[in-house]
């Protein structure tokens, strides 16, 4: 067991970078600041969302009490961080367990291949926490403060907030384990591990839809019945996802005996779930890992024609961008986290669409009521956050790691750079909206018309986006990491320029939509200002990035 | 030509002079070798040259372009092979390569016929299509050496070029410098292997503790020793001395 906490300390301080920045910040005291401050940005841009979060918790909670089921507001966290760590955790484990760059050596070292996993699972814990804690903990005070609970009920929290993921987490782990070691048959392991996540996320999806269709089953008097028996909610969420709504009544009745066996019910499935990863981890780990390293080589006669067919002369911003686009594309976690998200979105909404029918998506309908550009202007809204929320510009700079001073040794110009990096970044958002606006349009029957002027809108507010997260990749590039995902995952660039823009588009968006009541007019405002933002952000670009090309030094 | 003049760089906020005001005039139609121990100010001073790295004072021209103001005319004159060939594994041989051409700006037959060659030259022929992840070290720094020779730069600038190398793959690297220079071009190159400086540079000079401790011909590094010594003997004599 010591060996695996070891393992998982040393672990731990690489994925988070510990002794990296213990280094740094002893070199230069600027790093703290920056560091502090760029934690400051992100909190306070995601401060509004939740904001928002809480006051729809505390809402719920209000709505739920008067049917005595106000319990509830705990399943609902429960079941929305479980459902977050079943759908991201599966990019986690993946990177985490198979490509990182340690895990080859650690094959050799003498641990089993349990261990290994214990350690790796331990380090991605602690990195879902990051996203369950801030979704479970309101719900948790809101009920305890409005019931006036005691200290016991803390205490109990606390232990819900540690547990929550795991069954979740063990479950996509179980699930990549199975598929890795299915998919890793050959060598061409970069197109089967991204296949391999694909499929990953479509099972996970899923079993989303199947607990959807278990949850909501049932004529509107069963539906009712549910609202007025105690806890009802909850139960009917059991069938489903028991452990979610036993974690809840041990937290709802704290203070008795059956609380606890509650809580101990819980804890036993958790520990049960965790004893099977590690069964499952220690008959397909090793199998799963074989070759992966490996890659494949022809070592073929090549003939003079072939290769004179493959050297095409480019221009130096398309050589930059194919550069770009074929690295993205072979290294599966950049693809995972970067490309794949413009084809996930709309896929969801489709798959969703026909295989749940048009039952699941009827939240959705309201948009297409009455005024069609609070539909128009929907779509830029869930547009404008895929752009946001696209990895591939916060990271173009990060992801050269420390392959970043070849770039400053050819003679291209960090203007040329920066073009190929941003008209690759567009081309993959700009899919991203294509296909998203089409399947909306498709689901919602929009007008043709409204489709078109929504990707235009869309395609123009991508501009000043793009400029915007490359200028925050830019500010403080994250080179130091020894495994791609760390570039793209764990690079807090990545999440800045997500809130952020998300922040400042979503705004234009809204007061337009408020205030201008002429649609022309309100399309004409939208276009007109998201093109000169695009236009300043284009030369604050190249500008700081001349700059910064020039200072960068890694 | 190459000219350093009074070039300094700092690390810890001066605390540490990795560079310490050098000054070095590399000539046309010769090869220059730069030696030093580990750690002496080699490659930091390679990285200024090439533009990777900012001196902090003092200037570095490349046939006359500085490498901070022109840096985009300075760049183009140069080609440059670094230490560590660990790169674009993601990309098959011949998009590296490819993309080098387009960088450098190599029209497209010439391109066609050079990369021909040079794969042929260097027995990489077969491995182009392969990515450069699946090449072993000396492939990598044989591809590294293609792509930095593709637009035939006058200036070639070389971090540790024979590290890695089969004995085959040496001979022709050192061949192809003699050739280089005896079209009256320059090559820089750092090395660790004594007995190559001795053999194949006209000058060397060597760094020490980031300051330039000799530089001049074998013949008057022999005179300032006493004598016929080897170039190891005086080498350690002068770096241990500082």
């Amino acid at each position: 067991m010591s060996k695996t906490i070891s393992l998982f300390k040393t672990l731990f301080n690489s994925w988070y970078g510990i002794s990296n920045f213990k280094y740094k910040a002893s070199k230069d005291k600027k790093e703290v600041l920056k560091f502090v401050g760029l934690i400051l940005v992100i909190a306070l841009s995601i401060l509004p969302i939740l904001i928002g979060y809480i006051l729809f918790i505390d809402s719920s909670y209000a709505g739920l009490h008067e049917f005595g089921q106000a319990g509830a507001i705990i399943t609902i966290g429960v079941v929305i961080s479980s459902t977050v760590v079943l759908i991201f955790g599966i990019f986690v484990v993946i990177s985490a367990f198979y490509f990182t760059d340690d895990t080859e050596q650690l094959v050799s070292m003498p641990f089993k291949p349990w261990q290994i996993l214990g350690a790796k699972l331990g380090v991605v814990l602690t990195s879902e926490y990051l996203t369950s804690i801030p979704i479970l903990l309101p719900p948790l005070i809101i009920y305890g403060t409005k019931t006036g609970a005691g200290i016991l009920y803390y205490l109990y929290s606390i232990i819900a907030l540690l547990v929550v993921p795991i069954i979740p987490l063990c479950i996509v782990s179980i699930i990549s384990m199975i598929i890795m070691r299915v998919v890793n048959i050959g060598k061409k392991k970069d197109l089967l591990s991204i296949i391999g996540a694909i499929l990953g996320i479509f099972i996970i999806l899923g079993i989303q839809v199947a607990i959807q269709k278990t949850a909501s089953q049932g004529d509107p008097e069963k539906i009712k019945a549910l609202f007025f028996s105690e806890n009802g909610l909850i139960s009917s969420i059991a069938a489903a996802y028991p452990p979610g709504a036993w974690i809840s009544m041990a937290l709802i009745k704290y203070k008795t005996l059956g609380g606890l066996l509650y809580l101990i019910l819980f804890l036993a499935i958790s520990s049960i779930f965790i004893f099977a990863f590690l069964y499952f981890g220690q008959k397909l780990f090793f199998g799963g890992l074989l070759g992966l390293k490996e890659s494949e080589a022809k070592r073929k006669k090549v003939s003079d024609r072939e290769l004179s067919n493959e050297l095409v002369s480019r221009g130096k911003i398309s050589a930059v961008f194919w550069k770009e686009f074929k690295i993205l594309n072979r290294v599966p976690s950049f693809f995972v986290n970067c490309a794949l998200p413009s084809f996930l979105l709309p896929a969801i909404f489709i798959i969703t669409f026909i295989f749940a029918g048009e039952e699941s998506l009827k939240e959705l309908s309201f948009l297409n009521k009455g005024n069609p550009i609070l539909l128009t202007l929907g779509v830029v809204g869930i547009n404008v956050f895929t752009i946001a929320a696209n990895m591939t510009s916060p990271t173009a700079i990060s992801r050269e790691g420390n392959e970043f001073y070849i770039s400053k040794y050819i003679p291209v110009s960090p203007k040329e750079q920066l073009l190929g990096k941003a008209i690759h970044a567009f081309v993959i958002t700009e899919t991203g909206v294509i296909l998203t606006t089409l399947s909306f349009g498709f689901i919602l029957k929009m007008d043709i018309l409204y489709t078109f002027i929504a990707i235009i809108i869309s395609t123009i507010a991508s501009l000043s986006i793009i400029e915007i997260s490359l200028i925050i990749d830019l500010f403080r590039p994250y080179f130091n990491w020894n495994n791609p995902q760390k570039a793209v995952k764990q690079n807090l660039n990545g999440v800045l320029s997500m809130f952020l823009n998300f922040l400042w588009s979503v705004l234009i968006i809204f007061l337009v939509g408020k205030f201008i009541k002429n649609s022309t007019f309100a399309y004409l405002t939208l276009i007109i200002s998201f093109l000169v933002l695009g236009i300043v952000f284009y030369k604050v670009l190249i500008s700081f990035g001349t700059k910064r090309y020039g200072e960068i030094e890694n | 030509m190459i000219e350093l003049k009074n070039v300094s760089k700092n690390y810890n906020k001066g605390q540490i002079k990795a560079v310490d005001d050098i000054s070095m005039e590399i000539m046309d139609g010769e090869i220059f070798g730069f030696l030093g121990p580990n750690g002496a100010g080699k490659t930091t001073t390679i990285k200024m040259i090439t533009g990777i790295l900012n001196a902090d004072s003092g200037s570095i021209k490349l046939n006359g372009f500085d490498i901070k103001k022109d840096s985009i005319k300075a760049k183009m004159q140069f080609g440059y092979v670094p230490d560590d060939p660990d790169m674009f594994n993601k990309l098959k041989g011949i998009e590296y390569l490819n993309f080098m051409a387009d960088v450098y700006e190599v029209p497209q037959d010439i391109r066609r016929e050079r990369i021909k060659t040079l794969l042929d030259r260097f027995s990489l022929y077969d491995s182009a299509e392969d990515l450069i992840q699946s090449y072993s070290h000396g492939m990598k720094q044989k591809i590294i050496v293609i792509g930095a020779l593709l637009h035939n730069p006058s200036l070639w600038i070389l971090d540790e070029p024979l590290t890695g190398l089969d004995p085959k793959s040496a001979f022709i690297l050192k061949e192809m410098m003699r050739e280089h220079t005896s079209q009256g071009k320059t090559v820089f190159f750092s090395t660790h292997v004594l007995e190559v400086a001795e053999k194949l540079c006209d000058r060397i000079a060597i760094i020490n503790k980031g300051k330039i401790i000799f530089c001049g011909t074998m013949d008057k590094i022999r005179e300032s020793a006493k004598g016929n010594e080897s170039l190891e003997k005086i080498f350690l004599e002068m770096t241990e001395n500082e």
